[in-house]
């Protein structure tokens, strides 16, 4: 039974992402696309959790449907605002754009449908897989992946400093001081 | 109804893919773009994530935390850059914004 749920939890979900990710490449007011981009992002969150990866859903809502969302819709109140309707939302290549995308996606369905996946290799670890997918991420971040977590972080560091520096007003004077 | 395997979880990637890929190349506004470009990210994160699962391995799930660890940090940086552009120019269509210099 449990697999019937996880089924149709999988197409409510995939239905609600495909129409909100529309809205988002479609809208004419930017807004209403970021606010699309929040059900994505949050439907996306429930892909994960049918996929039994409950840390990675948790992650997502956090920082993506939280953070990332609220710095989206800042820079887009501070920029044009969130009542202004364009016409013409976009440039004049949608017909060029559309037969690529639906080629390159054709192709690539056609490959991922005709090739046969290898089984999972069964290994002596595994039983904790089911049930302690968290514990499981927790070792591996600390053990195999320690150096590029501390990376990870020392990027978001630099990544937050050098948007602080580029968003800053410069002063008239030029000597790179606050002028607020 | 069928038992979802790893093809039903490939082929909706690519569908939020392909529609991100879309509004990368049609979207007028920059931060239409970075907002498309999030899409693009999300389906890469189904991918891994799902291969994840059904080849019982942990490393996917490390690959997408870092994946939305880079993409927060990618999209601070491009919305400073944003800003900074709509300071200098008023204007963040991205056919509008042609001078190299200012």
């Amino acid at each position: 039974m449990i697999v019937t749920v996880q089924a149709v939890a999988f197409y409510v979900l995939s239905a609600v992402i495909i129409a909100a990710a529309i809205a988002v490449v479609r809208a004419r007011n930017i807004f209403y696309a970021g606010l699309s981009l929040c059900v994505v992002l949050t439907g996306v969150a429930g892909i994960f959790l049918t996929l039994k990866a409950e840390f990675l859903a948790g992650m997502q809502v956090l920082i993506y449907a939280g953070a990332v969302i609220v710095l989206i819709l800042f820079a887009i109140m501070l920029t044009q605002g969130i009542h202004r309707f364009e016409n013409d939302p976009h440039n004049g290549m949608q017909l060029l754009a559309l037969l690529s995308v639906a080629a390159i996606s054709s192709l690539t369905a056609f490959i991922l449908l005709t090739h046969k996946w290898p089984e999972p290799v069964r290994k002596a670890v595994i039983p904790t897989w089911e049930s302690f997918n968290t514990l499981e991420i927790g070792r591996a971040l600390v053990r195999d992946f320690a150096l590029p977590f501390e990376l990870i972080s020392l990027l978001l560091l630099a990544a937050v400093l050098g948007a602080i520096m580029i968003a800053r007003r410069k002063s008239e004077k030029g000597n790179g001081d606050d002028g607020n | 109804m069928a038992m979802t395997g790893i093809n039903h979880y490939l082929i909706l990637s690519l569908i939020l893919f392909s529609i991100g890929v879309f509004g990368v190349l049609t979207r007028r506004s920059a931060i239409g773009i970075l907002l498309s470009l999030e899409l693009m990210f999300n389906a890469v994160n189904i991918n891994l994530v799902a291969f994840s699962h059904f080849l019982e391995s942990i490393s996917g799930h490390i690959f997408a935390i870092f994946i939305i660890a880079v993409a927060a940090a990618e999209s601070c940086v491009g919305l400073a850059i944003i800003i900074c552009i709509y300071r200098t120019f008023r204007d963040i269509r991205a056919d509008r914004i042609n001078t190299l210099k200012w």
